[in-house]
């Protein structure tokens, strides 16, 4: 059997629990299937602690057991692509939104891309800071077509459940009262990584939240500001921005 | 290197040759610590972020120790192309830290895009050699240095697949030029997984290509043995490693701990062991000490 072949075989059986093992291993004792077990065990095993490093609030919420069994079928749906196990795991939360079993806890996808969005944010580069006197220079009538750069740690997550409030209760440090009022309301929350790497989580208004949305995306700074508006009326932008820069949520600009 | 550097090597004593690989929880304790460790080695792809916590701390080591960069993810037995975007990443971490070595694995762990985050063992036919001979080559000229293959642990063997692994190991290192990395831990629990002698293994190795050795601790699940890195290295693991040393002379060692993860201790006396030994059998450099 040539290589590819040979790798194709294996790779098929290892993610069908049932699924005979590939009879190009040789079948000595304790036989085929107890020496493939450990690669099926192992291959499991290691996808499931990555999922696990960066959701230990959903497995805390589902419990261990749980939370291996949907393990096992995320990894049957959704391939890792990376040979650097830290990018697995991106799609977990709309695969729970999905998710049959889990269909009675609809904030534990929120609670996952939270997660998602911290882990993210941990990695991500660090960023610049911003430059005020180059901004200053820039013509004022020109400003609102500048791109602002959002903090390269910055990630956006919003759910209509109060799902910082659940994963504050379930950090491991915490102790007291653990219990959440699921009609506590929404929740539009900024991540970004400080410079001593703690990420700070903060709950930020629907028109701050619709302008760094803008800028991540990549629209300018008078469009961010447009769709900010579009929220809430009422926004002093000028305000607004000159907060978010000072926050560090916006970290530089370009297009003067 | 100028002669008053060699000498400064040949004199180093045996604890300089012993490393740990560096795991997130002993962060803190060990920059804090005055610990006779001679260098750490790391998982490349723990430090594959842009930024953040991590890479501080590894730099805040690196100006402590020598480093090296042990990989498990490149995947270069595999059928599929070589990641180009993994390659990139390994380079701009070697061309940031300097390490004094950068290693992988004699396996392969990817089909058609899809990665399957273990380290699966190759058939060991002339074919397989040839293409992961091509693939170390590659590896080697993007990252425009050596790179150190290492044995791993296995439960499986091929039909159709005759070549001893000892053989196939030697011969990469002959064809590419590639260093040796031997997992005595490694080679041990093959042995009884396949049922053959161990020091045949070691007895193998061409002496000059072996650049580093890994000592580790595997568990028993049934008639197997299976390469957990969760405990401390076995009697019979010592024994193997002594051989080894008793042959190639002094080769740096480092103990590998990454599951169930111990307090710092118990892995700075699993090094202390390791450098008992390499102070009692080691020659070559260690001679010219004494």
């Amino acid at each position: 059997m040539d290589l590819s072949t040979l790798q194709r075989e294996f790779a098929a059986a290892l993610f069908v629990p049932d699924a005979r093992p590939p009879i190009v291993i040789l079948d000595r004792a304790p036989g085929r299937a107890a020496r493939f077990a450990v690669y099926r065990n192992n291959t499991l095993t290691n996808l499931t602690a990555a999922l696990l490093d960066v959701h230990p609030v959903v497995a805390r919420l589902v419990g261990q057991e749980f939370f291996n069994h949907v393990a096992g079928h995320y990894a049957h749906a959704y391939p890792s692509l990376s040979g650097d196990v830290h990018d697995y795991g991106g799609h977990f939360a709309e695969y729970l939104e999905a998710y049959p079993a889990a269909a009675g806890l609809p904030w534990l996808a929120d609670v996952a891309r939270l997660e998602w969005a911290w882990h993210e944010a941990f990695h991500a580069a660090a960023p610049d800071s911003f430059d005020w006197s180059a901004l200053s220079a820039v013509d004022p009538d020109a400003q609102g077509r500048l791109w602002f750069m959002p903090n390269p740690t910055l990630r956006l997550v919003q759910s209509p459940y109060p799902i910082l409030h659940i994963w504050e209760v379930n950090q491991p440090d915490r102790s007291g009262d653990e219990s959440v009022d699921l009609n506590e309301g929404s929740d539009r929350l900024v991540l970004v990584r400080g410079a001593n790497h703690v990420i700070a989580i903060e709950r930020v208004d629907a028109a701050t939240y619709a302008l760094l949305e803008a800028c991540r995306l990549g629209r300018s700074i008078g469009e961010a500001v447009a769709a900010a508006l579009a929220v809430d009326p009422t926004a002093e932008s000028g305000a607004m921005l000159r907060n978010l820069i000072a926050a560090g949520y916006l970290v530089g600009f370009e297009g003067s | 290197m100028s002669q008053s550097h060699l000498l400064q090597t040949l004199a180093a004593p045996a604890w300089r040759q012993v490393g740990i690989g560096l795991r997130a929880p002993h962060y803190r304790e060990l920059l804090a610590a005055e610990a006779r460790i001679g260098w750490l080695e790391v998982h490349s792809e723990n430090y594959f972020g842009a930024g953040g916590q991590p890479l501080y701390f590894l730099e805040r080591f690196r100006e402590r120790f020598p480093l090296s960069l042990h990989g498990v993810g490149l995947s270069l037995g595999s059928a599929d192309p070589l990641a180009r975007h993994h390659l990139l990443r390994l380079k701009s971490l070697v061309e940031r830290f300097e390490p004094r070595f950068v290693s992988d694995h004699l396996c392969w762990g990817s089909v058609d895009g899809r990665h399957l985050h273990d380290l699966l063992p190759l058939p060991y036919t002339e074919e397989a050699l040839a293409h992961f001979c091509e693939r170390v080559d590659q590896a080697q000229e993007f990252l425009g240095r050596r790179m150190l293959i290492e044995n791993v642990s296995s439960y499986v063997a091929f039909e159709g697949a005759d070549m001893h692994e000892w053989d196939f190991l030697a011969a990469v290192a002959r064809r590419t030029g590639c260093g040796l990395l031997l997992d005595v831990n490694n080679i041990h629990v093959s042995a009884v997984n396949h049922g053959f002698d161990a020091r045949r293994y070691v007895d193998a190795m061409p002496s000059e290509a072996v650049a580093e050795i890994h000592l580790a601790g595997f568990d028993v699940s049934g008639e197997l043995l299976v390469d957990t890195h969760g405990r401390k290295v076995a009697d019979e693991v010592w024994s193997l490693f002594r051989y080894a040393i008793a042959r190639l002379g002094t080769v740096p060692t480092l103990i590998e701990w990454d599951t169930d993860i111990p307090a710092l201790p118990v892995l700075l006396g699993e090094a202390a062991h390791a450098a008992a030994i390499l102070d009692e059998l080691g020659h070559g450099s260690l001679d010219a000490a004494a």
